[in-house]
């Protein structure tokens, strides 16, 4: 059986979080958390970290909105909101909060279980795309050092590229440490002079 | 590269849209006004016109066009991230539209202070130690003073929320250039404890008010409410900001001697006379809510006197029994309630009237001195700092030095201030009285 998610549920009223609960629980999710009011929710998803949030836009304490907007910045989990109307400015408000997804209720099991599937499977896609733009950043400017660090060494000892390189990745092996630090080492001494 | 062009590359390089100008008014609190990117140029010619009553704590008769001068140095892109576009913020000092200082501004004053004693080369140091309460937000979104490691919602996991916040505040303090030197759980539940390295004062005052920024931000963001009010519960400690003090001449730390069995210079020795002899004075700025004297009731290890030591802690200043590394001394008495540039301001200036006119400390106290709690009473009213906000407010009016250093703008609207709230506090008949006396008076 594959993992079941967890979910926390903010939503107000309780026969309508009672009822999102139960369509989920009949999809096989866990519900690890329930809140009526956005600040308990936001303590909840904190300690709890859930793999998916549903918030009613209007909560009590903290909106909706707004803890989309925080569990979103710090990535917690995904967010689906809920709301009974889908006017222009909640929308746009919805968007910038980074929500994945939103509901206008009432809301049945035949909307609600594909937008928390979609959600779920887009957040897993944005997580992965994220970790590999930092990666590739993070390449891109070691790149951009060891270039700087080459450049150092090619001047100053009157080396080849080929040779100001493999002097670089014998020192990174031999000290057992990155490229990268060691073209750092290389720049910071060049700047002392 | 100039600091100005630095800015400029770094707003490029961020995508900054939005800058707050930051400000401390004179009760302490950090303002802001928020300017969009396409006004850059304008803030940093200093060109932001602003209302001078927000720096005077409220808004009242006598306003004046004030202009705000950003310091390039101040320079912070705020690590959390918005989707459309990062915000930055500069620190500013406010002029007068004819370009001199504003007198109502606490951090010219500090730089003033500085710069008087720069002159000769001597610059202060300074380490922070801050504490605070996390408390829980209501269902309504309004503080409490439940603590988030009692209340029972935590009792269901061992992750703690407190901890988790804690953690959080470190991180985004470092990410904001902010050295963090240690961060620990206190004494009380919820109290937590966050230490800054050590700065030079006027950095060091720009980031303990960042600090407070911070923190508070970063509690909102995880559902709790960050407290610095000195003493907020009846039965446990309460808050202190602690500052490690060092004077420098050049690599030279004046504070040191090798001779000495403590390893304490005479400058040093001069240096705590000068602050114990302002104590009253000091205390008015370091302490400036009614509140902050309940951290002041004699008891074991509140800092109620104006005295000297290395064991007891109860005196205002600690210094260790013997230096080891750089020499420092401690002052305890302070919490975080404080405007950190008239604080600084005036320790510094309180100091150095110890050095200039080499005014001796009276003889530390050792050990075993204070213990049982009559003896307590006995040595608070012989050398107790004052013991209510009144009291501490008579003796900076009797205090010339402290008094011209702030200067007369910052100094009466200081006092008014808070005479007020010391009027509007006896004006309320508290449950306490109540108790105490309804029923046998």
């Amino acid at each position: 059986m594959p993992r079941q998610h967890r979910v926390v549920i903010a939503i107000n009223d309780d026969a309508s979080r009672k009822n999102i609960g139960a369509m989920l629980q009949a999809a096989e999710f866990l519900i690890i958390g329930e809140a009526t009011d956005g600040i308990t929710a936001l303590k909840l998803i904190r300690v709890r970290q859930p793999d998916l949030v549903i918030a009613e836009v209007f909560l009590p304490a903290m909106s909706g909105l707004e803890l989309a907007r925080i569990v979103s910045d710090d990535k917690l989990a995904p967010v689906v909101l809920i709301s009974s109307n889908y006017d222009h400015a909640t929308l746009e408000e919805a968007k910038l909060a980074g929500a994945f997804g939103y509901l206008v209720k009432p809301v049945g099991e035949a909307s609600l279980i594909p937008t928390v599937e979609i959600a779920l499977s887009n957040y897993s896609e944005v997580v992965r795309l994220e970790e590999q733009v930092k990666e590739l950043q993070e390449k891109l400017e070691t790149r951009k050092i060891v270039e700087k660090a080459k450049g150092i060494l090619m001047h100053t000892l009157g080396l080849t590229e080929a040779e100001a390189f493999r002097k670089i990745q014998k020192q990174s092996m031999n000290k057992r440490i990155s490229m990268r630090a060691v073209a750092e080492a290389i720049i910071l001494a060049h700047s002392l002079d | 590269m100039t600091e100005f062009e630095q800015v400029r590359e770094l707003v490029k390089e961020y995508h900054v849209k939005f800058i707050r100008l930051q400000f401390t008014d004179i009760l302490g609190a950090l303002k802001n006004v928020a300017v969009t990117v396409e006004e850059l140029e304008r803030a940093l010619a200093g060109q932001v016109l602003f209302d001078s009553a927000v720096f005077e704590g409220f808004r009242g008769y006598c306003e004046k066009d004030i202009l705000l001068q950003p310091d390039p140095a101040t320079f912070v892109v705020f690590p959390w991230r918005p989707r459309d576009g990062a915000v930055a913020r500069l620190i500013c000092n406010a002029l007068t539209p004819r370009g001199e200082a504003f007198p109502g501004c606490s951090r010219s004053r500090l730089q003033k202070v500085i710069s008087r004693f720069e002159k000769d080369g001597i610059r202060l140091m300074a380490g922070a130690e801050i504490e605070f309460f996390l408390f829980h937000s209501g269902e309504q979104g309004r503080p409490t003073t439940i603590t988030h490691d009692q209340a029972g919602f935590c009792d269901l996991t061992p992750v703690d929320l407190g901890e988790n916040a804690r953690r959080d505040m470190v991180l985004t303090l470092e990410e904001m250039g902010i050295e963090v030197a240690s961060s620990h759980h206190e004494m009380a539940p919820g109290q937590h404890e966050i230490g800054l390295k050590d700065d030079n004062i006027l950095v060091l005052a720009d980031k303990i008010a960042t600090f407070k920024f911070v923190v508070r931000t970063v509690a909102q963001r995880h559902g709790l409410h960050a407290s610095f009010m000195p003493k907020p519960l009846n039965n446990e400690a309460g808050s202190g900001l602690k500052l490690h003090l060092s004077l420098w001449r050049g690599e030279t730390n004046l504070f040191e001697s090798s001779d000495d069995p403590m390893g304490l210079s005479d400058t040093a020795r001069y240096f705590i006379g000068g602050l114990l002899h302002h104590a009253g004075a000091v205390t008015a700025l370091t302490c400036p809510l009614i509140n902050s004297y309940k951290r002041f009731v004699p008891s074991y290890h509140s800092p109620f006197l104006a005295a000297w030591s290395s064991t007891s802690r109860n005196t205002m200043i600690r210094v260790p029994e013997k230096q080891v590394g750089d020499a420092r001394i401690t002052l305890r008495s302070p919490d975080p309630t404080v405007n950190p540039y008239l604080a600084l301001a005036a320790i510094l200036t309180a100091g150095m009237d110890g050095i200039t006119n080499r005014i001796a400390p009276p003889p530390i106290i050792t050990d075993g001195e204070c213990s049982s709690g009559d003896e307590l009473r006995e040595l608070a009213r012989e050398r107790g700092l004052p013991r209510s906000l009144a009291a501490a407010l008579d003796a900076l009016e009797g205090d010339t030095l402290i008094k011209e250093m702030l200067g007369k703008a910052i100094y009466n609207r200081f006092r008014e201030i808070k005479e007020n709230e010391w009027e509007r506090f006896l004006s309320v008949v508290h449950p306490w009285e109540l108790e105490e006396y309804l029923r046998n008076y």
